[in-house]
């Protein structure tokens, strides 16, 4: 029998944090839709907003906490001694995370679909795409500059960066055709217009996931890389 | 303040400084947002002559407070709980001097280090703006938008970096800010019909400052119509309000270290 003690002991290494940020962040987002109703904003204004959580707000949390979990570990040098491999927790713990971070992601779907607030125009369970996408995008990529970086204020930085980088020139973004299958929000700002591209998007954002998943995994490879110590 | 107090701040500050100033990510996470700002808003040497110095400067310096201050948040967030995780927070404990002078010393020193990339920003696009202009006579006026609207901005916002680490995650924390930074900042209350701090004296954007010292700008700030009053309000508010946070902060950390 697989032996899953581990689950419940990394889930407490990991924290509060992980587990309590996402449905914050579902709630917060959730209380200013509730604010732009009371206000008269128009429905479909509402449930972009909320979709945005999902694509947009989320992964940025999961992504800031990934990097956070590779640099902030205070005992490396412990792990290093472990007979599980440093490696190994650092996965664990970051497949904690995005099993989580999706559970609520899903059940916040299913929610907008009972209220009739989902603007997905696809099946339910390719929809799904729409946050899954940029949140195995964002944990992949946190997670790659923390050990490249070996700081997370850095990695935090860089990966806000990438972020704004994406919300604000998201207009170049779909405007151009070989950026449009880069751009990270391509559900919440374009819900109907690129449906026909918005597969290839999504097969994209995970794919690069996925490549820079398999590079972190060839980084950790060297456990003294751990130990060195980052930026001041 | 005392003479060892004194000392611990100075040697923070200039520590802080020169730690964060050598930060290789610093320079290019505020030089992306630099580039970013630049490009997203035209860059001031593309927006018509006839506007004139006194309408451009202040206009720019707001809008480099759009995007600059979430990169400064994101970066000093990890100045405090650095200490704990290079584990020489105890040993700090046990200097005659400890707390208050080593956290204000922190403040001003890495807050002075974010600075001088976004004065570095500012200063290319004036030189670029004189060059295409011919003329450099407002570089003064451009020193003083500076002062006045970009340097308040980052020491709000480094108030806020250094001290709320010490309660929260780090991660949380630049979850939250950039939350508040989009929430607070930029959002147009008539847009979206949610309360906001955006249009009040709150906002550290700089738009009553920009307002009421500078005359009005040409529509990209909301509350162009402040006053000198609201201006000076806006200011002293602003350091209240970083003030409390700091001294909040090392409470909590006197506090924590008591409880140990």
């Amino acid at each position: 029998m697989m032996d899953v003690a581990w689950v419940r002991h990394e889930t407490r290494r990991l924290g509060a944090l992980p587990l309590a940020l996402p449905p914050l962040t579902v709630g917060v987002f959730a209380a200013l839709a509730g604010l732009m109703g009371a206000g008269g904003a128009d429905s479909r204004q509402i449930a972009k907003l909320l979709l945005a959580g999902l694509e947009v707000g989320l992964p940025l949390a999961a992504g800031l906490i990934a990097a956070g979990v590779v640099a902030g570990e205070p005992a490396v040098e412990l792990h290093c001694s472990l007979p599980t491999r440093y490696r190994v927790t650092l996965l664990r713990r970051l497949a904690l995370l995005l099993a989580w971070t999706s559970l609520v992601s899903v059940g916040a779907a299913a929610l907008l679909v009972g209220v009739d607030r989902w603007l997905v125009p696809r099946p339910f369970a390719l929809a799904q795409l729409g946050w899954l996408a940029p949140l195995l995008w964002f944990v992949a990529v946190g997670a790659t500059l923390a050990l490249a970086l070996r700081s997370r204020a850095a990695s935090s930085g860089l990966l806000t960066g990438v972020w704004l980088l994406e919300n604000l020139f998201r207009e170049t973004f779909l405007a151009t055709d070989w950026l449009r299958f880069w751009f990270l929000f391509a559900t919440t700002y374009t819900p109907g217009a690129a449906a026909e591209e918005w597969p290839a998007n999504r097969a994209t954002l995970v794919g690069t996931a996925a490549v820079v998943a398999v590079g972190a995994w060839a980084m950790t490879r060297t456990g003294e890389a751990h130990v060195l110590g980052g930026e001041a | 303040m005392t003479t060892e107090h004194w000392r611990s701040f100075v040697g923070a500050a200039r520590y802080e400084f020169r730690m964060q100033v050598r930060r290789p990510s610093m320079w290019i996470v505020l030089s992306v947002l630099g580039v970013l700002s630049a490009r997203l808003f035209e860059s001031p040497w593309n927006w018509g002559r006839e506007l004139g110095p006194d309408l451009l400067l202040p206009e720019w310096a707001v809008r480099l407070n759009w995007f600059l201050p979430i990169g400064v948040g994101v970066l000093l967030a990890d100045r405090v709980p650095r200490d704990r995780q290079a584990k020489v927070d105890e040993l700090f404990a046990t200097l005659p001097a400890a707390g208050g002078g080593r956290l204000l010393g922190k403040y001003v020193g890495s807050t002075l280090a974010v600075a001088v990339p976004v004065f570095a920003i500012h200063a290319v696009s004036m030189g670029r703006l004189a060059i295409h202009e011919g003329n450099g006579s407002f570089l003064p006026l451009a020193l003083a938008t500076f002062a006045a609207i970009n340097l308040p901005a980052l020491f709000f916002v480094g108030a806020f970096a250094i001290a709320c680490p010490a309660v929260l995650r780090v991660p949380l924390f630049q979850f939250l800010f950039v939350g508040y930074w989009f929430w607070g900042n930029l959002l147009n209350p008539d847009v979206f019909g949610i309360p906001t701090t955006s249009d009040t004296l709150l906002t550290p954007v700089g738009s009553y400052v920009a307002s009421g010292f500078f005359g009005q700008g040409f529509g990209l700030y909301w509350a162009s119509d402040g006053t000198v009053r609201d201006a000076m309000l806006s200011l002293a508010l602003l350091t209240a309000l970083a003030a409390a946070v700091l001294v909040a902060a090392h409470r909590y950390l006197v506090w924590q270290q008591a409880r140990q």
